[in-house]
């Protein structure tokens, strides 16, 4: 009987000790593998994913500038592939930055092409110049597809420099295609509320863009007060001018409450001349509110 | 150990082999996707700062020539550009501008290769970082790129995680350790209940049983206790009577042969102190030898049941009426002698029985009938189904209700006086119920005071013959069978 109670009570101990004794060795465990993650010693090497143009021929102390109208020379996209790789564009995937591979636009060659943008803007577009003047650039390539499904070739198409041309009147952005070279997507925010885009917003304007790009419009446009959309190619795509409202601040400032960060703001109008899809050209057909895009802020909660 | 004790140990183990590992590795997986997760942001970050510094060489290629390191002031402000603390190196790994607030290694810019980068996990007084190295080549200029990211909250978010686990784990493990205790106490009551009852019927308490009901092993276990109790309990009581029968049985032997032997030790005293004249000696003698006879057939009976109870006997089927005409021819010269008609009326039957036992059984009953001073004794053989009875009936003097239950006791007697007048001892009424048991059947007794005993035995019977013989036997004449048949007849 009382070894009974004695084995008894030992098995109960011995629960208690694997219990306990296992947590304890589990936190080690975690510890350790912890250290293994994060160990200050050791370097990882990350290669850049495919082959520079550079890498192919090109010296590195030759630039290879290519002036806009140039961009006629590179390769071309169907409307079928225009609308997959706007449609890319679009989505709210992450953008993932890269090295320039294939027959991707090095940086210097994107920065020309976006300043004969600038240039093209200002003579053709009917934008005021110092609307368009700027000191200051910024840029990078990057992409925003997921898939896998895609061809190699086809693949690089889908990336595009992002360029800022920042100055004290405003700021341009574009979004220029890395493969075709062309100009896809231009943002004009000017850095006060006086100027208006209303004399822009006309079919003129459209059909130099359509010229720049190289199709042709089909059909008549559709007009309202603050957009104009034309339908091109074989029909899955448009281009447009669209004006809205942007809240920005000039400052990239540090606020401590929401009523300091709304001093800050300023309303302008925005324009934007870029290429869709029809899916989205239907949705802003049909809508008449504005939009309100919020620039270079930052706030600390 | 106990039981509960042993499902609480196993419980416990169970619980901690499975809870410990799967926290581990969930813990441990989401902790290296979230460091993969930060490692790719810090990659992500870095190329945009490249890019941005790119530019910058491209606009402004004369600030980062190769003989001329670019001022202070302008790495401030590009620094400022980029989206975290960076420091530049030149082409020679000179330090041009740090605001990463810690000295970088040089020997990560030694393991960069060309057209890669190089990163590395630092810990900055308790602060952690991922550190990306990597060349920046524009416009014939080149510097080195060096960008941390702060991991912090990731290594805090893990460290949160890991003592949330081992809070739910110690709460969890409480919790279970409670349960476990209840359910293993809860399944090993019926078993504490078996073990009380199997202590109280091994304290002699044959009637406990158990009320425990349901479907699984416990409820097994506790029915076929139950049956086990039963089986015991009636093997108990089985012996108990067959121990209260034997020392009756010795009493009763005991007091039957002292009363002879009392008498016979007396006369022979007497004879020998020859105090007795001719005549009572001759008396003496005689009674000397009426006992002595009666102690004989005492002790045949008695070697007759100890012969019952240690052999095996082979049954035999034979018919009926052969049986029993055998027996009443038998009987004939005592029947004569004592001026007893007999009766007999037999339905055709085939019985299976042991054929000298069966007819000892209804000797007996003949010769008690004819003790008990008939005149007239009737034998049947009556089939009814599957059974056939045997009857023999007589009119007698009776056996009084009183004496009828025990009247197949041994060493019985309803009057003690008159069975010692005819040797008897008391047991042929019980080698006939012994006989009968062992044929799987009993006798039946049937008696009125004054009109008669029937005595009656049922037995599985078969079938044959479809005719009946009826004989009635007349004393101290020739014997006559009359045989009447309702087809095919048959000689006696």
């Amino acid at each position: 009987m009382h070894k009974r109670n004695l084995l008894t009570a030992m098995g109960i101990l011995l629960s208690l000790c694997m219990a306990f004794g296992g947590w304890i060795f589990t936190g080690k465990m975690l510890e350790r593998k912890e250290k293994s993650l994060i160990s200050p010693g050791g370097t990882m090497q990350f290669e850049f994913l495919g082959t520079t143009r550079k890498e192919i021929g090109a010296e590195e102390e030759e630039e290879v500038p290519v002036k806009a109208k140039d961009t006629a020379l590179r390769p071309k996209l169907t409307g079928e592939e225009m609308a997959e790789v706007i449609q890319s564009w679009e989505s709210r995937n992450q953008e993932h930055p890269h090295e320039p591979v294939g027959e991707q636009l090095m940086m210097e060659e994107a920065i020309q092409i976006g300043k004969e943008w600038i240039t093209i803007l200002e003579e053709q577009m009917g934008i005021p110049d110092h609307l368009l003047a700027y000191d200051n650039i910024n840029a990078y390539l990057c992409n925003k597809n997921q898939y896998n499904d895609i061809s190699e070739d086809f693949y690089q198409y889908f990336s595009y420099w992002y360029m800022v041309f920042s100055g004290q009147e405003g700021k341009i952005t574009l979004k220029i295609n890395a493969v075709t070279g062309q100009v896809w997507d231009t943002g004009i925010m000017p850095a006060s509320s006086d100027i208006t885009f209303e004399e822009t917003i006309n079919e003129q304007v459209l059909d130099a863009y359509a010229s720049y790009l190289g199709v042709t419009v089909e059909g008549t446009s559709e007009k309202k007060e603050n957009y104009i959309y034309k339908g091109i190619g074989d029909g899955n795509l448009s281009i447009g001018i669209h004006r809205s409202m942007t809240a920005s601040a000039l400052s990239t400032g540090v606020f401590t409450d929401i009523i300091e960060f709304e001093k800050e703001i300023i309303e302008t109008e925005m324009l934007r001349l870029y290429l869709t899809i029809n899916l989205l050209s239907e949705v802003i057909y049909n809508s008449e509110t504005t939009q309100v895009q919020i620039y270079d802020i930052s706030l600390i909660r | 150990m106990k039981l509960f004790a042993k499902i609480f140990l196993c419980g416990t183990l169970v619980f901690c082999l499975s809870f410990l590992p799967a926290g581990y590795f969930l813990i441990a997986f989401s902790y290296e996707n979230s460091i993969k997760k930060e490692l790719e942001y810090a990659l992500t970050e870095y190329q945009y700062d490249k890019f941005t510094v790119q530019v910058r060489m491209f606009t402004n290629p004369e600030d980062f020539a190769g003989d001329i390191s670019p001022g202070e002031s302008l790495l401030s402000e590009l620094a400022a550009a980029l989206r975290g603390p960076a420091a530049f190196f030149t082409q020679d790994k000179n330090l041009l501008f740090s605001n990463l607030g810690e000295q970088v290694e040089l020997s990560l810019l030694d393991t960069l290769q060309e057209e890669a980068l190089t990163s590395q996990f630092r810990e900055v007084n308790g602060d952690y970082y991922i550190v990306v190295c990597g060349k920046v080549v524009q416009s014939g200029n080149t510097i080195y790129l060096v960008t941390a990211k702060n991991i912090n909250e990731v290594v805090a978010a893990q460290r949160v995680a890991i003592r949330y686990f081992q809070k739910v784990y110690i709460i969890a493990l409480a919790g279970s350790m409670v349960l476990l205790l209840l359910f293993s106490l809860f399944l090993t009551r019926p078993i504490k209940r078996l073990t009380n009852a199997a202590g109280r019927i091994a304290g002699g308490n044959y009637g406990e049983r158990l009320s425990i009901t349901g479907n699984d092993e416990i409820g097994e276990l506790a029915e076929n206790f139950n049956r086990m109790a039963a089986t015991i309990e009636g093997k108990i009581t089985e012996l108990s009577d067959a121990a209260r029968q034997k020392e009756a049985f010795v009493s009763s032997f005991a007091h039957e042969l002292k009363t002879p032997l009392t008498s016979v030790i007396g006369y022979a005293d007497m004879m020998y102190q020859g105090s007795l004249s001719a005549k009572e000696v001759k008396e003496a003698a005689g009674y000397i030898l009426h006992e002595g006879l009666r102690l004989e057939a005492l002790s045949l009976k008695l070697m007759d049941l100890i012969v019952l109870n240690r052999q095996e006997f082979l049954m035999e089927e034979m018919p009926v009426r052969e049986l029993l005409q055998d027996i009443i021819y038998g009987m004939a010269l005592l029947f004569a002698e004592k001026g007893v008609s007999s009766h007999l009326e037999v339905e055709p039957s085939y019985l299976k029985v042991e054929y000298d036992l069966f007819k000892t059984l209804l000797l007996n009953l003949i010769d008690n009938s004819i003790k008990a001073g008939c005149t007239e004794i009737w034998i049947s053989g009556k089939r009814q189904g599957d059974l056939y009875t045997i009857g023999v009936a007589d009119n007698g003097r009776g056996i009084p209700a009183s004496d009828i239950d025990h009247i197949t006791e041994a060493f019985y007697t309803v009057d003690k006086s008159r069975s010692r007048k005819h040797h008897g001892v008391g047991l042929g009424l019980a080698l006939a119920e012994k006989i009968a048991k062992m044929h799987g059947s009993r006798l039946t007794i049937r008696s009125e005071q004054g009109m008669g005993t029937t005595v009656e035995i049922r037995l599985q019977g078969v079938t044959d013959e479809l005719c009946h013989a009826s004989m009635t036997h007349r004393p101290q004449q020739e014997h006559e069978v009359f045989l009447n048949c309702k087809g095919g007849g048959q000689d006696a």
